[in-house]
């Protein structure tokens, strides 16, 4: 299930090249199947819900839907960063293709079900390959459509960005990155709608060390777990 | 005790962002290798009165000029070739930048 929530700004929130990147996979149908994650999701709560969350990436990271359909929608990814000026690059260590454009790394992630088995997933109907990952299946749960002046873009709703945090944070090798994750928690606690934590906790089924990881993050920023229900 | 937490995280964060950079520069970098160097140009002859045109590739190897003769069939590809090139060696130039950047913040020793 999807909302949609309508902004219009007479400003652009985003960079030029970032604002065409969207728009461009917005005209080509992408997130009727896939998701803008990572920190630049941020400057879209910033309009929407009044946070200040100001640290931003060179990498724009996007969530790709697992479809289990026979024929899904078909779209030429690789064509499309090409013809908008991107270099396609093989990571020399995974093999994953990402796309770059003036310092501006693109990357695609796909939710990963059980345990580690290849570093990269070639999604043949996008002509992309992705990182598969777990947990990325719970951003998808009650995403927001967000509607520009001439686009459309689709990110996580606030909710179910904060839930995944709150999981990944624990799985982290990498202090700084769970420091990042802590921080963009703390940021969400002030707009988030305990009804929906709840709606996203009872749609999945969370193993116990999962449970357990959530405990953990709530209790390192403060947010009561009860509000999610454990 | 918090400003120093805070920095630590942040020279980190600084840390991961310089790996990125690094890992793409080399990913770039072994892109080009993949590539064929120089610039395309071409020769006009004359020959019992008729006119030619041959191109050739210019590149330099080992400190020579080397002139390398272009069948018209490999032309194409060879431009194609030359242009990627040229777009991924424009797209190295922040990642070499960021590093530089990256490293003296750090200082890192190389």
């Amino acid at each position: 299930m999807t909302s949609r929530v309508n902004i219009t700004l007479s400003k652009s929130i985003y960079p030029e090249d970032i604002e065409a990147l969207l728009k461009t996979l917005s005209k080509a149908g992408f997130f009727s199947q896939g998701l803008l994650i990572g920190s630049w999701v941020m400057p879209i709560y910033r309009e929407l819900y009044h946070i200040h969350y100001v640290l931003k990436t060179f990498d724009i990271d996007f969530a790709v839907e697992a479809i289990s359909a026979k024929n899904p929608k078909r779209v030429n990814l690789e064509k499309i960063f090409i013809d908008s000026g991107y270099v396609v690059v093989t990571d020399y260590e995974t093999g994953l293709r990402k796309f770059s454009k003036g310092g501006f790394e693109v990357e695609f992630l796909i939710h990963r079900h059980g345990g580690r088995d290849t570093p990269t997933k070639n999604i043949n109907h996008l002509d992309i390959t992705a990182t598969p990952l777990p947990f990325i299946d719970i951003l998808f749960r009650f995403p927001i459509i967000v509607s520009f002046v001439d686009y459309e873009t689709r990110v996580p709703c606030p909710e179910s960005l904060f839930i995944h945090k709150l999981i990944v944070a624990q799985r982290r090798t990498n202090n700084a990155k769970r420091g990042n994750d802590f921080d963009q928690c703390r940021i969400l606690t002030t707009i988030l709608d305990e009804q929906m934590l709840r709606k996203i906790m009872i749609s999945m089924k969370l193993g116990r060390k999962t449970q357990g990881n959530i405990i953990t993050s709530c209790t390192t920023i403060g947010f009561p777990p009860r509000l999610l229900g454990l | 005790m918090k400003v120093v937490e805070n920095d630590n995280l942040v020279r980190q964060m600084l840390r991961e962002e310089l790996k990125r950079c690094i890992n793409m520069s080399a990913s770039l970098v072994k892109m080009l290798a993949g590539l064929p160097k120089g610039s395309l140009h071409v020769r006009h002859k004359r020959y019992k009165g008729e006119k030619y045109k041959y191109h050739y590739l210019k590149y330099r190897e080992g400190g020579k000029s080397i002139s390398k003769h272009i069948s018209d069939s490999d032309l194409e590809k060879l431009s194609k070739q030359l242009a990627e090139r040229k777009k991924y060696m424009k797209e190295l130039v922040p990642y070499k930048e960021r590093i530089k950047y990256l490293e003296k913040i750090l200082s890192v020793k190389k």
